[in-house]
């Protein structure tokens, strides 16, 4: 088990599919030996350019434990996912239970 | 004599993120290009891991890439 990061951008045009799709991804990793160490909602935000012409995205950040098999499933199913503009996955070194920078900010906000 | 000189350590490592745009903001210029190691003052361990983080979250358009995107 190492440790990921997954950011995803959701099109805002199909918004009630967006927790749907989540909590299904977040089903696979429990189901198959994963954790989930970090969940956040970083609602809609503009982006810096526009991307099909769309401006606007709502993002979703997981952090969690995972092996090849939950990786390869997650990556096949974001791939033929309509709704989901762009995503990244990164491995972490550690793993990471503390709010990011982005939601710490917004709070204050 | 001239007295002994000791650069300042930097300290930027733990504050490089791609989520952390407030900060990555000081290294890109006005036009959204990545600014060279003599402006930011960073060692090269540093730029090395700012551009990184840079082009990450220019692909999540979090940065821009230029400043005459079409909006």
């Amino acid at each position: 088990m190492k440790n990921y990061e997954l950011l995803l951008m959701f099109n805002i045009n199909q918004d009630e599919s967006t927790l749907k799709t989540v909590d299904k991804y977040k089903d696979i990793i429990n189901s198959k030996g994963g954790a989930i160490d970090r969940y956040e909602d970083w609602g809609t935000m503009k982006l810096a350019y526009n991307i099909n012409k769309i401006n606007k995205a709502r993002y979703i950040l997981l952090n969690f434990q995972a092996n090849n098999e939950i990786l390869d499933e997650l990556a096949n199913l974001i791939k033929f996912n309509d709704s989901i503009m762009r995503h990244m996955f990164l491995a972490q070194d550690e793993k990471i239970t503390e709010p990011s920078v982005m939601m710490a900010t917004r709070e204050r906000a | 004599m001239s007295e002994e000189y000791t650069k300042k350590k930097s300290n930027l490592i733990a504050d490089i993120d791609y989520k952390n745009i407030a900060f990555l903001k000081k290294f890109i210029t006005e036009a959204g290009k990545i600014s060279p190691r003599r402006i930011g003052g960073t060692t090269g361990k540093e730029q090395r891991r700012i551009n990184q983080a840079i082009k990450i979250a220019r692909h999540l358009a979090l940065l821009p890439f230029c400043d005459n995107h079409k909006q």
